[in-house]
C-alpha cells in the first residue's frame, strides 16, 4: 500500500459554511442550461410539494473550501483526477439556507486499470443546514496518477 | 421515450427499460461559463490548465483540455431531474468516470430504468446513467435513485 | 458498437490435437444453441460495480420481452473468487444460467478465468495485479479449465498492447475476448485483427458494471452450456464467436428461436 498519513482517516473536520443564494442558483442555473421553474420560479415552486423554490441538488459543487481539505499526503502520482462520486441527498437545499460542510478522509486504496497504477483517496462531506440537518452526503473519490512526461 | 419538461413523471408509469436521453455539446464556452460560477472549489482549481488550456492539458497526457468531473456529475444530473418532474426526489446519485470527457465532445446523456419498487407507499425508481462520447465511449457511468409520486386517481 | 469485422477461421488449437479451420457456427450452417455474456461484474463482490444480480436477472427479463436473446452470464469479479457463493434461486426464477469466473491481472493484461478450481486458488494470490501469466495459462489449462485474455485491445491491460511487445505465450491462448462492452470501436477493432492475425477463437462479454449494460456484446455457443464444465469444454474446442446484442437479437429472429 502506498505510503500515506493515516492518523487522518476517520477524522472529521469543519470545513466552512456557505449561504445559498437565489443568486448563486440563478447563475449555477444558467451555467448548466437548467431552466427547471422549481429553481428558478418562485411561485411555480410554491405549487410543488416543496413549497418553493429549492437549489439543485449539485449545487454544492461550486463551493469554495480552498486550502482546507483533509489530506492524506499520499506519496505517490503528479496528478490527480475526479474519480467518481457518491451524492446522497437527505433534503432540499433552499434559497437563504446557510450550509456547513464538515469533511474526513474516509479511505485510502490502490487499483490498476488501463492507464496504469492509480490510488483513490476517498473524502466523505457532510453538509448541514442551520437547523442541524444534515442534508446531503457525498463520497468523492480523486484518483492520484503518475503522468508520464 | 421523453416527455416535455417538467411534465410529471409517475411511479405508475415507469417501466424496467424505459430510456431517456438528451444530446449535450461540452464546448469550452459551457466550460468557461461553469467555471466562473465555480472559481475556487477545490477540486476545480487546478492551476494546470487542464479545464482550459491545451498545453497544460497535454501536459497531462490528456489530448485537449476536459470538462470538469462534478460538471458532468451536474449534467447528468438535470437530465435525471427534468425527467422526474417537479414533485420528484433525486435521492442518490453514484457515478464514477472511466475516461475524461473532453472539450468539444458531443455527448449522449442517457439514462435507463433498471428497478421500480413501491416500499411503503413511496416509488423508488433506479436509473443506470451514462454519458457517451461520439467515440462510443462512456466516460461516465453510474447509478440514480429517485422518487417518484403515485399517480393521483 | 461495431459488430467484430468478418469471421475468423482458427488455426488448430495444439493443446486439442485437433486439426482443420474453425468455421463459426452460421457459417456451417447450424442453429445456435445459447448466447452467453461472458464477463460481467456485481456488487456482491466488485467495488467498481453498480449492478446486483438480481438487477440483471431482471434486466434480462426485460429484455427477452423485446427480442432480445440471451441465456446466460457469467460473473467474473476481479481478483477473487468464491466457490461458496451460489445463484441457484435466481438462476431458476428468472430462467438465465449464472455461472462463475474471475477476472484475474496478469503481466500481461486482464484474463478471464473459467473452471477456478481450490489448486489455482491455493498456487496463485488471485489478488495480485501482475501474475505471471505462462504459469498461470498452463496451470488453468492443466487444472481443466479455459482463460481469455480479456478486452484484448485495450491499452495497458489487453493483450494487444504487450503482443506488439512480443512478451505473450500465445501457445497458451486459444481465444481472446475480441468484443468487450466496454472498450471502445478502436479498441474492439485492435481485438478483432489479434484474433485475425493470430487465427484465435473469439468471444464477447459486456464487462458490465451496471445493469443495463449485460448482454451488450455475448458469446454465441453451438452447444448448449448451462454448467462451468460445458463452458470449459466449448471454449477449449474453439467452439466460440463473438458478437453484439444486436446481431444476437437479428440471428434469433433469423433462426425463429424463442427469445429466452
Amino acid at each position: 500500500m502506498v505510503e500515506h498519513d493515516e492518523s487522518v482517516i476517520g477524522v472529521e473536520h469543519e470545513l466552512g459554511s456557505f449561504t445559498v443564494t437565489a443568486e448563486a442558483v440563478a447563475s449555477y442555473c444558467e451555467a448548466l442550461g437548467e431552466t427547471n421553474p422549481l429553481y428558478l420560479d418562485e411561485e411555480f415552486a410554491r405549487g410543488t410539494p416543496y413549497g418553493g423554490c429549492i437549489a439543485p441538488p449539485l449545487i454544492f459543487t461550486t463551493v469554495n473550501f480552498r486550502g482546507v481539505l483533509p489530506d492524506p499526503q499520499v506519496e505517490f502520482g503528479n496528478a490527480r483526477f475526479l474519480g467518481g462520486e457518491r451524492v446522497e441527498v437527505l433534503e432540499p437545499m433552499r434559497p437563504g439556507d446557510t450550509i456547513t460542510a464538515y469533511a474526513q478522509v474516509a479511505e485510502v486504496y490502490e487499483k490498476t486499470g488501463r492507464s496504469g497504477r492509480m490510488v483513490f483517496v476517498v473524502r466523505r462531506t457532510r453538509y448541514a443546514n442551520q437547523h442541524g440537518h444534515d442534508v446531503a452526503l457525498v463520497d468523492s473519490s480523486m484518483v492520484h496518477r503518475e503522468i508520464e512526461a | 421515450m421523453s416527455a416535455p419538461p417538467f411534465e410529471q413523471r409517475y411511479f405508475d408509469d415507469a417501466e424496467l427499460g424505459d430510456e431517456f436521453e438528451e444530446e449535450y455539446l461540452a464546448t469550452p464556452e459551457r466550460v468557461a461559463t461553469y467555471l466562473s460560477v465555480s472559481r475556487g472549489n477545490a477540486q476545480l482549481d487546478e492551476e494546470d490548465g487542464r479545464f482550459s488550456d491545451a498545453s497544460g492539458a497535454q501536459a497531462l497526457g490528456l489530448e485537449r483540455p476536459i470538462v470538469p468531473g462534478v460538471m458532468s456529475l451536474s449534467i447528468i444530473t438535470r437530465l435525471v431531474t427534468d425527467w422526474a418532474g417537479p414533485a420528484g426526489r433525486l435521492r442518490t446519485l453514484d457515478a464514477s468516470f472511466r475516461r475524461p470527457v473532453l472539450h468539444g465532445d458531443r455527448l449522449r446523456l442517457l439514462a435507463l430504468v433498471t428497478d421500480a419498487t413501491d416500499e411503503s407507499g413511496v416509488g423508488r425508481v433506479t436509473l443506470d446513467v451514462y454519458l457517451e462520447n461520439e467515440r462510443g465511449e462512456r466516460p461516465l457511468q453510474g447509478v440514480a435513485v429517485v422518487e417518484l409520486p403515485h399517480r393521483p386517481r | 458498437m461495431t459488430p467484430v469485422a468478418g469471421r475468423v477461421e482458427n488455426r488448430a488449437n495444439p493443446r486439442q490435437g485437433r486439426s482443420g479451420p474453425r468455421r463459426a457456427a452460421s457459417e456451417r450452417g447450424r442453429a445456435i444453441a445459447c448466447y452467453l455474456d461472458l464477463h460481467a461484474h456485481s456488487t456482491d463482490a466488485s467495488d467498481d460495480a453498480g449492478g446486483t444480480v438480481e438487477g440483471y436477472l431482471k434486466w434480462i427479463a426485460a429484455r427477452r420481452k423485446r427480442g432480445d436473446r440471451i441465456d446466460g452470464v457469467v460473473l467474473t469479479e476481479h481478483r477473487q473468487f468464491d466457490p461458496a457463493v451460489r445463484y441457484d434461486e435466481l438462476a431458476e426464477r428468472y430462467a438465465v444460467t449464472v455461472l462463475l469466473g474471475a477476472e484475474l491481472e496478469t503481466d500481461v493484461g486482464h484474463v478471464l478465468v473459467y473452471g477456478v478450481t481450490p489448486a489455482l486458488a491455493e498456487r496463485f494470490d488471485l489478488a495480485d495485479v501482475a501474475l505471471p501469466h505462462r504459469e498461470l495459462l498452463a496451470a488453468v489449462r492443466d487444472e481443466g479449465g479455459a482463460a481469455v485474455p480479456a478486452h484484448a485491445g485495450r491499452p495497458r491491460i489487453g493483450l494487444w498492447d504487450h503482443a506488439q511487445r512480443g512478451d505473450v505465450a500465445f501457445e497458451l491462448v486459444g481465444a481472446v475476448e475480441a468484443l468487450n462492452g466496454g472498450s471502445s470501436d478502436e479498441e474492439n477493432g485492435r481485438a478483432a485483427r489479434l484474433v485475425e492475425e493470430r487465427g484465435l477463437a473469439s468471444v464477447g462479454g459486456s464487462d458490465a458494471h451496471f445493469v443495463s449494460a449485460i448482454g451488450r456484446c455475448l458469446t454465441a455457443f453451438e452447444r448448449s452450456v448451462t454448467s462451468i464444465e460445458e463452458l470449459v469444454d466449448e471454449l477449449r474446442a474453439g467452439r466460440t464467436r463473438a458478437l453484439t446484442a444486436e446481431q444476437a437479437r437479428a440471428e434469433a429472429s433469423a433462426e425463429g428461436a424463442p427469445a429466452g
